[in-house]
Protein backbone atom coordinates (compact mmCIF):
# COMPACT_ATOMS: atom_id res chain seq x y z
CA UNK A 1 0.00 0.00 0.00
CA UNK A 2 1.38 3.34 -0.99
CA UNK A 3 -0.07 6.82 -1.10
CA UNK A 4 1.63 10.06 -1.96
CA UNK A 5 0.09 13.36 -3.00
CA UNK A 6 1.05 16.94 -3.46
CA UNK A 7 -0.90 20.20 -3.60
CA UNK A 8 0.92 23.35 -4.66
CA UNK A 9 -2.01 25.70 -4.96
CA UNK A 10 -3.09 27.79 -1.96
CA UNK A 11 -6.73 27.76 -3.06
CA UNK A 12 -6.81 23.96 -3.17
CA UNK A 13 -5.19 23.68 0.26
CA UNK A 14 -7.86 26.01 1.67
CA UNK A 15 -10.60 24.04 -0.06
CA UNK A 16 -9.40 20.79 1.48
CA UNK A 17 -9.24 22.47 4.87
CA UNK A 18 -12.79 23.80 4.59
CA UNK A 19 -14.12 20.42 3.50
CA UNK A 20 -12.46 18.77 6.50
CA UNK A 21 -13.81 21.40 8.90
CA UNK A 22 -17.33 20.87 7.53
CA UNK A 23 -16.99 17.13 7.96
CA UNK A 24 -15.60 17.62 11.45
CA UNK A 25 -18.70 19.57 12.41
CA UNK A 26 -21.12 17.11 10.85
CA UNK A 27 -19.58 13.92 12.21
CA UNK A 28 -18.68 12.79 15.70
CA UNK A 29 -14.96 13.07 14.94
CA UNK A 30 -14.16 9.62 13.57
CA UNK A 31 -13.94 9.62 9.81
CA UNK A 32 -12.84 7.27 7.12
CA UNK A 33 -10.68 8.16 4.19
CA UNK A 34 -11.14 6.16 1.03
CA UNK A 35 -8.39 6.51 -1.50
CA UNK A 36 -8.87 5.00 -4.95
CA UNK A 37 -7.10 5.81 -8.24
CA UNK A 38 -9.82 8.25 -9.28
CA UNK A 39 -11.49 8.99 -5.96
CA UNK A 40 -10.59 10.75 -2.78
CA UNK A 41 -13.44 10.27 -0.41
CA UNK A 42 -13.94 11.36 3.21
CA UNK A 43 -16.96 10.18 5.14
CA UNK A 44 -18.15 9.89 8.71
CA UNK A 45 -17.86 6.58 10.47
CA UNK A 46 -21.20 5.05 11.36
CA UNK A 47 -21.54 4.96 15.10
CA UNK A 48 -24.40 4.51 17.55
CA UNK A 49 -24.07 8.16 18.63
CA UNK A 50 -24.34 9.70 15.19
CA UNK A 51 -28.07 8.99 14.95
CA UNK A 52 -27.47 7.38 11.53
CA UNK A 53 -26.78 10.76 9.94
CA UNK A 54 -23.80 10.65 7.69
CA UNK A 55 -21.72 13.03 5.66
CA UNK A 56 -19.67 12.14 2.64
CA UNK A 57 -17.34 14.33 0.60
CA UNK A 58 -16.22 13.05 -2.76
CA UNK A 59 -13.33 14.78 -4.45
CA UNK A 60 -11.86 14.07 -7.88
CA UNK A 61 -8.11 13.84 -7.18
CA UNK A 62 -7.24 15.65 -10.42
CA UNK A 63 -9.05 18.74 -9.25
CA UNK A 64 -7.34 18.99 -5.89
CA UNK A 65 -3.94 17.36 -6.20
CA UNK A 66 -1.10 18.19 -8.50
CA UNK A 67 0.40 14.81 -7.86
CA UNK A 68 -1.58 11.76 -6.79
CA UNK A 69 0.05 8.36 -6.65
CA UNK A 70 -1.39 5.33 -4.94
CA UNK A 71 -1.13 1.58 -4.83
CA UNK A 72 -4.03 -0.17 -3.19
CA UNK A 73 -4.53 -3.00 -0.76
CA UNK A 74 -4.23 -5.67 -3.41
CA UNK A 75 -4.12 -5.80 -7.15
CA UNK A 76 -7.79 -6.84 -7.31
CA UNK A 77 -8.80 -4.24 -4.74
CA UNK A 78 -6.88 -1.16 -5.63
CA UNK A 79 -8.10 1.03 -2.79
CA UNK A 80 -7.01 2.16 0.66
CA UNK A 81 -9.36 2.70 3.60
CA UNK A 82 -8.02 4.63 6.57
CA UNK A 83 -9.71 5.51 9.82
CA UNK A 84 -8.62 8.65 11.61
CA UNK A 85 -9.65 11.43 13.97
CA UNK A 86 -10.64 14.31 11.73
CA UNK A 87 -9.71 16.92 14.35
CA UNK A 88 -6.07 15.83 14.24
CA UNK A 89 -6.00 16.21 10.49
CA UNK A 90 -7.72 19.61 10.71
CA UNK A 91 -5.15 20.71 13.28
CA UNK A 92 -2.29 19.68 11.04
CA UNK A 93 -3.73 21.72 8.17
CA UNK A 94 -4.65 24.82 10.15
CA UNK A 95 -1.45 26.79 9.61
CA UNK A 96 -0.66 25.35 6.13
CA UNK A 97 -4.16 26.39 4.96
CA UNK A 98 -3.28 30.01 5.65
CA UNK A 99 0.11 30.33 4.06
CA UNK A 100 1.67 27.11 2.81
CA UNK A 101 3.22 27.22 -0.64
CA UNK A 102 3.13 23.49 -1.03
CA UNK A 103 1.54 20.60 0.84
CA UNK A 104 2.43 16.92 0.67
CA UNK A 105 0.25 14.22 2.17
CA UNK A 106 1.59 10.67 2.25
CA UNK A 107 1.00 7.39 3.98
CA UNK A 108 3.98 6.45 6.12
CA UNK A 109 4.81 3.86 8.71
CA UNK A 110 6.54 5.57 11.60
CA UNK A 111 5.39 4.52 15.07
CA UNK A 112 2.49 2.81 13.37
CA UNK A 113 0.65 3.80 10.22
CA UNK A 114 0.34 7.56 9.81
CA UNK A 115 -0.65 10.17 7.31
CA UNK A 116 2.27 12.53 7.11
CA UNK A 117 1.34 16.09 6.28
CA UNK A 118 4.35 18.02 5.14
CA UNK A 119 3.98 21.72 4.49
CA UNK A 120 6.38 24.18 3.01
CA UNK A 121 5.87 27.52 4.71
CA UNK A 122 7.30 30.88 3.75
CA UNK A 123 9.93 32.28 6.04
CA UNK A 124 11.42 35.71 6.69
CA UNK A 125 14.86 34.44 5.73
CA UNK A 126 15.53 33.26 2.22
CA UNK A 127 15.14 29.53 2.90
CA UNK A 128 11.61 28.27 3.40
CA UNK A 129 10.46 26.42 6.47
CA UNK A 130 9.09 22.92 6.57
CA UNK A 131 6.56 21.60 9.06
CA UNK A 132 5.73 17.93 9.39
CA UNK A 133 2.70 16.44 11.15
CA UNK A 134 2.09 12.76 11.61
CA UNK A 135 -1.58 11.94 11.93
CA UNK A 136 -2.04 8.43 13.32
CA UNK A 137 -4.39 6.30 11.22
CA UNK A 138 -5.78 2.80 11.29
CA UNK A 139 -5.83 0.72 8.17
CA UNK A 140 -9.26 -0.79 7.60
CA UNK A 141 -9.14 -4.41 6.55
CA UNK A 142 -10.57 -5.26 3.18
CA UNK A 143 -13.25 -7.47 4.70
CA UNK A 144 -14.75 -4.47 6.47
CA UNK A 145 -14.88 -2.15 3.49
CA UNK A 146 -18.42 -2.95 2.52
CA UNK A 147 -19.74 -2.52 6.05
CA UNK A 148 -18.20 0.92 6.61
CA UNK A 149 -19.05 2.46 3.25
CA UNK A 150 -22.36 4.33 3.14
CA UNK A 151 -24.73 3.40 0.35
CA UNK A 152 -23.89 5.09 -2.94
CA UNK A 153 -27.47 5.23 -4.16
CA UNK A 154 -30.34 6.02 -1.88
CA UNK A 155 -33.78 5.70 -3.45
CA UNK A 156 -35.86 8.84 -3.35
CA UNK A 157 -39.50 9.73 -3.83
CA UNK A 158 -38.76 13.14 -5.28
CA UNK A 159 -35.70 15.29 -5.92
CA UNK A 160 -35.58 19.06 -6.02
CA UNK A 161 -33.27 22.00 -5.54
CA UNK A 162 -33.53 23.78 -2.23
CA UNK A 163 -34.56 27.47 -2.06
CA UNK A 164 -31.80 30.11 -1.91
CA UNK A 165 -29.44 29.12 0.87
CA UNK A 166 -29.57 32.43 2.71
CA UNK A 167 -33.36 32.44 2.91
CA UNK A 168 -33.47 28.82 3.94
CA UNK A 169 -30.92 29.29 6.69
CA UNK A 170 -32.60 32.42 8.04
CA UNK A 171 -35.96 30.64 8.22
CA UNK A 172 -34.58 27.48 9.81
CA UNK A 173 -32.54 29.43 12.34
CA UNK A 174 -35.62 31.38 13.33
CA UNK A 175 -37.65 28.18 13.63
CA UNK A 176 -34.99 26.72 15.89
CA UNK A 177 -35.62 29.57 18.33
CA UNK A 178 -39.22 28.45 18.75
CA UNK A 179 -37.98 25.46 20.78
CA UNK A 180 -39.71 22.90 18.65
CA UNK A 181 -38.00 19.55 18.16
CA UNK A 182 -38.88 18.42 14.69
CA UNK A 183 -38.95 19.94 11.26
CA UNK A 184 -41.02 18.64 8.41
CA UNK A 185 -39.79 19.16 4.88
CA UNK A 186 -42.34 18.50 2.15
CA UNK A 187 -42.14 18.83 -1.60
CA UNK A 188 -44.83 18.35 -4.21
CA UNK A 189 -44.32 17.82 -7.88
CA UNK A 190 -45.68 21.24 -8.73
CA UNK A 191 -42.66 22.93 -7.29
CA UNK A 192 -43.77 23.86 -3.82
CA UNK A 193 -41.51 23.20 -0.89
CA UNK A 194 -42.77 23.54 2.65
CA UNK A 195 -40.86 23.69 5.87
CA UNK A 196 -42.93 23.25 8.96
CA UNK A 197 -42.30 23.14 12.69
CA UNK A 198 -44.74 22.30 15.44
CA UNK A 199 -48.32 21.19 15.11
CA UNK A 200 -51.64 22.21 16.57
CA UNK A 201 -51.15 20.20 19.74
CA UNK A 202 -47.91 21.93 20.63
CA UNK A 203 -49.31 25.43 20.84
CA UNK A 204 -47.16 26.80 18.08
CA UNK A 205 -46.72 25.97 14.45
CA UNK A 206 -45.03 27.73 11.59
CA UNK A 207 -45.06 26.67 7.99
CA UNK A 208 -42.98 28.43 5.35
CA UNK A 209 -43.87 27.88 1.72
CA UNK A 210 -41.32 28.31 -1.01
CA UNK A 211 -43.09 28.29 -4.36
CA UNK A 212 -41.50 27.62 -7.74
CA UNK A 213 -38.52 25.60 -6.68
CA UNK A 214 -36.57 23.90 -9.43
CA UNK A 215 -36.15 20.25 -10.22
CA UNK A 216 -33.07 18.48 -11.56
CA UNK A 217 -33.37 18.25 -15.32
CA UNK A 218 -32.85 14.53 -15.59
CA UNK A 219 -35.67 13.88 -13.17
CA UNK A 220 -38.60 12.39 -15.07
CA UNK A 221 -40.87 12.72 -12.06
CA UNK A 222 -41.06 16.43 -12.64
CA UNK A 223 -44.04 17.44 -14.71
CA UNK A 224 -43.53 20.95 -16.06
CA UNK A 225 -47.20 21.42 -16.84
CA UNK A 226 -48.88 24.69 -15.97
CA UNK A 227 -51.64 24.43 -13.42
CA UNK A 228 -54.26 26.82 -12.18
CA UNK A 229 -54.64 27.86 -8.58
CA UNK A 230 -57.70 25.64 -8.13
CA UNK A 231 -55.79 22.61 -9.36
CA UNK A 232 -52.90 23.47 -7.11
CA UNK A 233 -55.24 23.62 -4.13
CA UNK A 234 -56.71 20.29 -5.16
CA UNK A 235 -53.28 18.69 -5.21
CA UNK A 236 -52.42 20.17 -1.85
CA UNK A 237 -55.68 19.02 -0.32
CA UNK A 238 -55.08 15.53 -1.54
CA UNK A 239 -51.77 15.71 0.26
CA UNK A 240 -49.56 14.80 -2.64
CA UNK A 241 -46.60 16.02 -0.74
CA UNK A 242 -43.55 13.89 -0.25
CA UNK A 243 -42.27 14.66 3.18
CA UNK A 244 -39.94 13.62 5.96
CA UNK A 245 -39.71 14.78 9.52
CA UNK A 246 -36.20 15.30 10.79
CA UNK A 247 -34.63 16.59 13.96
CA UNK A 248 -34.71 20.40 13.79
CA UNK A 249 -31.42 20.90 15.61
CA UNK A 250 -29.60 18.44 13.37
CA UNK A 251 -30.88 20.21 10.28
CA UNK A 252 -30.04 23.68 11.60
CA UNK A 253 -26.56 22.47 12.59
CA UNK A 254 -26.04 21.12 9.08
CA UNK A 255 -26.83 24.50 7.52
CA UNK A 256 -24.53 26.24 9.96
CA UNK A 257 -21.69 23.78 9.42
CA UNK A 258 -21.31 24.41 5.69
CA UNK A 259 -18.01 26.17 5.23
CA UNK A 260 -18.10 27.01 1.54
CA UNK A 261 -20.40 29.11 -0.62
CA UNK A 262 -23.34 26.96 -1.57
CA UNK A 263 -24.95 27.94 -4.80
CA UNK A 264 -27.31 25.08 -5.36
CA UNK A 265 -28.29 22.39 -2.94
CA UNK A 266 -30.16 19.36 -4.08
CA UNK A 267 -32.53 17.54 -1.81
CA UNK A 268 -33.72 13.97 -2.28
CA UNK A 269 -36.78 13.22 -0.23
CA UNK A 270 -37.57 9.63 0.53
CA UNK A 271 -41.14 9.77 1.73
CA UNK A 272 -41.32 9.30 5.53
CA UNK A 273 -37.84 7.78 5.51
CA UNK A 274 -35.00 10.22 4.93
CA UNK A 275 -33.61 13.39 3.41
CA UNK A 276 -30.40 13.52 1.42
CA UNK A 277 -28.77 16.85 0.64
CA UNK A 278 -26.08 17.11 -1.96
CA UNK A 279 -24.13 20.03 -3.30
CA UNK A 280 -21.00 20.72 -5.23
CA UNK A 281 -19.60 20.67 -8.70
CA UNK A 282 -18.66 17.89 -11.08
CA UNK A 283 -15.25 17.61 -9.39
CA UNK A 284 -16.44 17.85 -5.82
CA UNK A 285 -19.56 16.67 -4.10
CA UNK A 286 -20.71 16.84 -0.49
CA UNK A 287 -23.67 14.81 0.61
CA UNK A 288 -25.43 14.76 3.95
CA UNK A 289 -27.96 12.12 4.89
CA UNK A 290 -30.56 12.69 7.61
CA UNK A 291 -32.94 9.88 8.57
CA UNK A 292 -36.56 10.74 9.40
CA UNK A 293 -37.43 10.66 13.07
CA UNK A 294 -41.07 9.82 12.68
CA UNK A 295 -43.26 8.13 10.14
CA UNK A 296 -45.07 11.44 9.86
CA UNK A 297 -48.42 11.89 11.48
CA UNK A 298 -48.48 15.59 10.76
CA UNK B 1 -57.00 52.97 23.82
CA UNK B 2 -57.35 55.08 26.94
CA UNK B 3 -57.87 58.78 26.53
CA UNK B 4 -54.85 59.58 28.67
CA UNK B 5 -52.42 58.61 25.96
CA UNK B 6 -53.45 61.53 23.91
CA UNK B 7 -52.40 63.83 26.70
CA UNK B 8 -48.84 63.88 25.44
CA UNK B 9 -48.42 65.30 21.96
CA UNK B 10 -51.94 65.63 20.89
CA UNK B 11 -50.82 67.37 17.74
CA UNK B 12 -48.86 64.46 16.35
CA UNK B 13 -51.68 62.10 17.00
CA UNK B 14 -54.15 64.23 15.15
CA UNK B 15 -51.75 64.55 12.25
CA UNK B 16 -51.39 60.80 12.03
CA UNK B 17 -52.95 59.47 8.89
CA UNK B 18 -55.87 57.16 9.18
CA UNK B 19 -56.54 56.64 5.50
CA UNK B 20 -57.39 52.99 5.49
CA UNK B 21 -58.27 51.94 2.01
CA UNK B 22 -61.88 50.88 2.14
CA UNK B 23 -61.88 48.89 -1.07
CA UNK B 24 -58.97 46.69 -0.09
CA UNK B 25 -60.54 46.23 3.28
CA UNK B 26 -63.66 44.86 1.64
CA UNK B 27 -61.69 42.28 -0.31
CA UNK B 28 -59.99 41.21 2.88
CA UNK B 29 -63.35 41.01 4.57
CA UNK B 30 -64.52 38.51 1.98
CA UNK B 31 -61.55 36.19 2.33
CA UNK B 32 -61.64 36.34 6.12
CA UNK B 33 -65.33 36.01 6.76
CA UNK B 34 -64.92 33.91 9.91
CA UNK B 35 -62.34 36.14 11.53
CA UNK B 36 -63.26 38.52 14.31
CA UNK B 37 -59.96 40.33 14.09
CA UNK B 38 -57.79 41.25 11.10
CA UNK B 39 -54.75 43.50 11.04
CA UNK B 40 -52.15 43.88 8.34
CA UNK B 41 -48.73 45.42 8.73
CA UNK B 42 -46.29 46.46 6.06
CA UNK B 43 -42.55 46.72 5.77
CA UNK B 44 -41.34 49.77 7.69
CA UNK B 45 -44.08 49.66 10.29
CA UNK B 46 -43.46 45.96 10.78
CA UNK B 47 -39.90 46.79 11.77
CA UNK B 48 -41.17 49.37 14.25
CA UNK B 49 -43.64 46.87 15.73
CA UNK B 50 -40.86 44.29 16.12
CA UNK B 51 -38.73 46.92 17.86
CA UNK B 52 -41.56 47.86 20.20
CA UNK B 53 -42.44 44.26 21.07
CA UNK B 54 -38.79 43.37 21.62
CA UNK B 55 -38.49 46.22 24.09
CA UNK B 56 -41.24 44.80 26.31
CA UNK B 57 -40.43 41.11 25.84
CA UNK B 58 -38.91 40.47 29.24
CA UNK B 59 -41.69 38.00 29.93
CA UNK B 60 -42.85 35.15 27.75
CA UNK B 61 -46.59 35.58 27.99
CA UNK B 62 -48.36 38.77 27.00
CA UNK B 63 -51.96 39.87 27.12
CA UNK B 64 -53.27 40.74 23.70
CA UNK B 65 -56.04 43.27 23.83
CA UNK B 66 -57.42 44.67 20.60
CA UNK B 67 -60.01 47.42 20.41
CA UNK B 68 -61.15 49.58 17.54
CA UNK B 69 -58.34 52.10 17.95
CA UNK B 70 -55.49 49.62 18.05
CA UNK B 71 -53.81 46.73 19.82
CA UNK B 72 -52.33 46.64 23.30
CA UNK B 73 -49.70 44.07 24.24
CA UNK B 74 -49.45 43.96 28.01
CA UNK B 75 -46.86 42.12 30.05
CA UNK B 76 -47.09 42.26 33.79
CA UNK B 77 -46.13 40.93 37.11
CA UNK B 78 -49.49 41.36 38.83
CA UNK B 79 -49.41 43.93 41.59
CA UNK B 80 -45.83 44.98 40.86
CA UNK B 81 -45.31 46.33 37.38
CA UNK B 82 -46.86 46.35 33.97
CA UNK B 83 -45.68 47.30 30.51
CA UNK B 84 -48.06 48.09 27.73
CA UNK B 85 -47.18 48.53 24.09
CA UNK B 86 -49.82 50.42 22.15
CA UNK B 87 -49.92 49.66 18.47
CA UNK B 88 -52.15 52.35 17.04
CA UNK B 89 -54.55 51.49 14.24
CA UNK B 90 -52.63 53.95 12.03
CA UNK B 91 -49.63 51.60 11.99
CA UNK B 92 -51.64 49.03 10.06
CA UNK B 93 -52.62 49.17 6.41
CA UNK B 94 -55.75 47.19 7.24
CA UNK B 95 -57.34 47.01 10.61
CA UNK B 96 -60.66 45.51 11.54
CA UNK B 97 -61.76 44.57 15.03
CA UNK B 98 -65.30 43.35 14.49
CA UNK B 99 -66.40 42.38 17.98
CA UNK B 100 -65.36 45.74 19.41
CA UNK B 101 -62.91 44.01 21.70
CA UNK B 102 -60.68 40.94 21.51
CA UNK B 103 -58.55 39.75 24.40
CA UNK B 104 -56.47 36.71 25.14
CA UNK B 105 -53.06 35.67 26.40
CA UNK B 106 -50.42 34.64 23.91
CA UNK B 107 -46.73 33.75 23.87
CA UNK B 108 -44.97 37.00 22.99
CA UNK B 109 -41.80 35.05 22.30
CA UNK B 110 -43.51 33.12 19.53
CA UNK B 111 -45.23 36.22 18.15
CA UNK B 112 -41.79 37.79 17.82
CA UNK B 113 -40.27 34.65 16.33
CA UNK B 114 -43.04 34.60 13.74
CA UNK B 115 -42.72 38.27 12.86
CA UNK B 116 -38.99 37.92 12.47
CA UNK B 117 -39.18 34.79 10.34
CA UNK B 118 -37.66 36.52 7.33
CA UNK B 119 -35.38 38.92 9.14
CA UNK B 120 -31.91 38.73 7.69
CA UNK B 121 -33.07 38.04 4.16
CA UNK B 122 -32.62 40.83 1.68
CA UNK B 123 -35.79 41.25 -0.22
CA UNK B 124 -38.73 43.39 -1.03
CA UNK B 125 -41.51 44.44 1.26
CA UNK B 126 -42.50 42.15 4.07
CA UNK B 127 -46.10 42.03 5.16
CA UNK B 128 -47.61 40.48 8.25
CA UNK B 129 -51.29 39.65 8.54
CA UNK B 130 -52.79 38.90 11.95
CA UNK B 131 -56.09 37.05 12.05
CA UNK B 132 -58.11 35.58 14.91
CA UNK B 133 -61.30 33.57 14.64
CA UNK B 134 -62.47 33.90 18.21
CA UNK B 135 -62.30 32.09 21.52
CA UNK B 136 -60.50 28.78 21.43
CA UNK B 137 -58.79 29.51 18.14
CA UNK B 138 -55.14 30.21 17.51
CA UNK B 139 -53.74 33.61 16.59
CA UNK B 140 -52.66 33.31 12.98
CA UNK B 141 -49.83 35.36 11.58
CA UNK B 142 -49.08 35.20 7.89
CA UNK B 143 -45.76 36.64 6.82
CA UNK B 144 -44.82 37.23 3.23
CA UNK B 145 -41.57 38.28 1.71
CA UNK B 146 -40.40 38.13 -1.91
CA UNK B 147 -42.85 35.38 -2.75
CA UNK B 148 -42.13 33.26 0.31
CA UNK B 149 -44.97 32.75 2.76
CA UNK B 150 -44.97 31.62 6.34
CA UNK B 151 -48.14 30.74 8.20
CA UNK B 152 -47.79 30.67 11.95
CA UNK B 153 -50.38 29.57 14.46
CA UNK B 154 -49.91 30.49 18.07
CA UNK B 155 -52.07 29.02 20.80
CA UNK B 156 -54.13 31.54 22.74
CA UNK B 157 -55.35 31.38 26.31
CA UNK B 158 -58.69 32.97 27.15
CA UNK B 159 -58.77 35.71 29.74
CA UNK B 160 -61.73 37.53 31.18
CA UNK B 161 -60.34 40.45 33.09
CA UNK B 162 -56.95 41.92 33.55
CA UNK B 163 -55.93 43.57 36.80
CA UNK B 164 -53.94 46.58 35.73
CA UNK B 165 -51.61 48.81 37.70
CA UNK B 166 -53.95 51.55 38.85
CA UNK B 167 -52.63 55.05 38.34
CA UNK B 168 -54.87 57.74 39.80
CA UNK B 169 -54.73 60.64 37.40
CA UNK B 170 -56.81 62.91 39.65
CA UNK B 171 -54.27 62.38 42.43
CA UNK B 172 -51.20 63.18 40.34
CA UNK B 173 -48.29 64.68 42.28
CA UNK B 174 -45.96 65.50 39.45
CA UNK B 175 -45.39 65.36 35.73
CA UNK B 176 -42.20 65.61 33.68
CA UNK B 177 -42.05 65.51 29.89
CA UNK B 178 -38.60 65.41 28.40
CA UNK B 179 -36.56 64.20 25.46
CA UNK B 180 -35.60 60.59 26.05
CA UNK B 181 -31.86 61.20 25.56
CA UNK B 182 -31.34 62.80 28.94
CA UNK B 183 -33.50 60.23 30.74
CA UNK B 184 -31.63 57.43 28.99
CA UNK B 185 -28.28 58.72 30.25
CA UNK B 186 -29.64 59.30 33.74
CA UNK B 187 -31.06 55.78 33.95
CA UNK B 188 -27.97 54.20 32.48
CA UNK B 189 -25.67 55.86 34.98
CA UNK B 190 -27.66 54.76 38.01
CA UNK B 191 -28.72 51.30 36.83
CA UNK B 192 -25.13 50.34 36.14
CA UNK B 193 -24.55 49.38 39.79
CA UNK B 194 -26.52 46.44 41.14
CA UNK B 195 -28.70 47.43 44.07
CA UNK B 196 -32.20 46.80 45.32
CA UNK B 197 -33.89 50.14 44.97
CA UNK B 198 -33.97 53.30 42.91
CA UNK B 199 -35.22 56.47 44.55
CA UNK B 200 -36.92 59.19 42.56
CA UNK B 201 -36.90 62.63 44.20
CA UNK B 202 -38.66 65.65 42.78
CA UNK B 203 -39.21 69.14 44.06
CA UNK B 204 -39.84 72.67 42.83
CA UNK B 205 -36.37 73.72 43.97
CA UNK B 206 -32.96 72.77 42.57
CA UNK B 207 -31.95 70.05 41.80
CA UNK B 208 -35.59 69.46 40.74
CA UNK B 209 -35.32 65.85 39.51
CA UNK B 210 -33.02 63.27 41.11
CA UNK B 211 -32.57 59.54 40.52
CA UNK B 212 -30.59 57.80 43.24
CA UNK B 213 -29.36 54.31 44.06
CA UNK B 214 -27.41 52.97 46.98
CA UNK B 215 -25.28 49.95 46.19
CA UNK B 216 -22.34 48.14 47.78
CA UNK B 217 -20.01 50.31 45.75
CA UNK B 218 -21.49 53.56 46.99
CA UNK B 219 -24.24 56.00 46.22
CA UNK B 220 -24.95 57.07 42.71
CA UNK B 221 -27.23 59.93 41.74
CA UNK B 222 -28.29 61.64 38.51
CA UNK B 223 -29.99 64.99 38.55
CA UNK B 224 -31.82 66.91 35.85
CA UNK B 225 -32.68 70.57 36.22
CA UNK B 226 -36.06 71.82 35.09
CA UNK B 227 -34.27 74.51 33.05
CA UNK B 228 -32.47 71.89 30.97
CA UNK B 229 -33.05 72.07 27.22
CA UNK B 230 -34.21 68.48 27.33
CA UNK B 231 -37.12 69.18 29.66
CA UNK B 232 -40.33 70.25 27.95
CA UNK B 233 -42.63 70.34 30.88
CA UNK B 234 -42.01 70.13 34.61
CA UNK B 235 -44.78 70.22 37.17
CA UNK B 236 -44.12 69.36 40.78
CA UNK B 237 -45.55 71.73 43.38
CA UNK B 238 -44.42 69.71 46.43
CA UNK B 239 -41.35 67.70 47.39
CA UNK B 240 -41.82 64.01 46.72
CA UNK B 241 -39.65 60.97 47.24
CA UNK B 242 -40.47 57.38 46.29
CA UNK B 243 -38.45 54.18 46.01
CA UNK B 244 -38.86 51.51 43.35
CA UNK B 245 -37.24 48.11 42.89
CA UNK B 246 -34.29 48.39 40.57
CA UNK B 247 -35.17 45.12 38.82
CA UNK B 248 -38.51 46.55 37.80
CA UNK B 249 -37.14 49.89 36.69
CA UNK B 250 -34.67 47.98 34.51
CA UNK B 251 -37.59 46.54 32.54
CA UNK B 252 -38.29 50.02 31.22
CA UNK B 253 -34.78 50.59 29.92
CA UNK B 254 -35.23 48.96 26.52
CA UNK B 255 -38.39 50.92 25.83
CA UNK B 256 -36.65 54.10 26.92
CA UNK B 257 -33.80 53.35 24.54
CA UNK B 258 -35.99 53.31 21.44
CA UNK B 259 -38.21 56.23 22.39
CA UNK B 260 -38.10 59.87 21.40
CA UNK B 261 -39.84 61.49 24.35
CA UNK B 262 -40.57 60.35 27.87
CA UNK B 263 -43.24 61.40 30.32
CA UNK B 264 -42.94 60.54 34.01
CA UNK B 265 -45.85 60.83 36.43
CA UNK B 266 -46.28 59.75 40.03
CA UNK B 267 -49.57 59.65 41.91
CA UNK B 268 -50.34 60.14 45.59
CA UNK B 269 -49.65 56.50 46.47
CA UNK B 270 -46.32 56.54 44.69
CA UNK B 271 -47.45 54.61 41.61
CA UNK B 272 -45.02 55.50 38.83
CA UNK B 273 -46.24 55.84 35.28
CA UNK B 274 -43.76 56.35 32.48
CA UNK B 275 -44.79 56.81 28.86
CA UNK B 276 -42.37 56.49 26.02
CA UNK B 277 -43.26 58.01 22.70
CA UNK B 278 -42.03 56.29 19.57
CA UNK B 279 -42.32 57.81 16.13
CA UNK B 280 -42.22 55.58 13.08
CA UNK B 281 -40.63 56.38 9.73
CA UNK B 282 -44.08 57.31 8.49
CA UNK B 283 -44.57 59.82 11.30
CA UNK B 284 -47.08 57.73 13.21
CA UNK B 285 -46.65 58.11 16.94
CA UNK B 286 -47.19 55.25 19.28
CA UNK B 287 -46.52 54.57 22.94
CA UNK B 288 -45.09 52.16 25.42
CA UNK B 289 -46.38 52.63 28.94
CA UNK B 290 -44.66 51.41 32.06
CA UNK B 291 -46.46 51.34 35.38
CA UNK B 292 -44.80 50.32 38.62
CA UNK B 293 -45.79 50.30 42.28
CA UNK B 294 -43.38 51.74 44.88
CA UNK B 295 -41.03 49.36 46.66
CA UNK B 296 -40.80 51.17 49.95
CA UNK B 297 -42.35 54.44 50.87
CA UNK B 298 -39.08 56.10 51.78
CA UNK B 299 -40.67 58.96 53.67
CA UNK B 300 -42.46 56.65 56.09
CA UNK B 301 -39.23 54.90 57.06
CA UNK B 302 -37.30 58.02 57.83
Amino acid sequence: MKFRSKISDVGSIQHLYRVLVTIGRLSDGNVLLRIAPARFCIFSKMSPTSGSCFVIADIKPDMLFDEFLMTGYASDANEIYLELKVDTLIQSLKIPSQKAKCLKIKLTNKAGPSLTVEAELPSVVAASRRSVFDVPVQIVHRNLWASVTPAEEIPSSISCYMPPFKSLKAVVDRMRLTRQHNLQLSVNKYGELRIRVGDNTEGYSACTRFPDIEFPEADDRHEPEQITDEEREEVQRKGEFYSSIVDLRTFAAFLTALQFPTTRMRCDVRHHKSLLFSMGTSDFCLRYFVPAVDSGNY
Amino acid sequence: MPARNSEMHEEQRSQATSDVNTTTQETVRDSHRGDVFIAKLESSNLKTVIRILKSISSKKIAHFHAVESGIKFIIQEPGRFQMTAYLAKELFVQYDCRKGEVRFKVSLENVLNSLQMFVGIHGQATTALFTYKGEGHALKIQIEESGFHTDCEIKTINVDELVEVDFRHEDRLCRVICKSDCMRDAFQSILFWPSTAVTIKMSNRAPYFTLETVSDQGTSAATISKDSDYIENFECPNDIRFGYRQLMIKQAQKALAISEKTSIRIDGRGVLLMQFMIRTEEEVTTFIEFGCVPHIDVDEHE
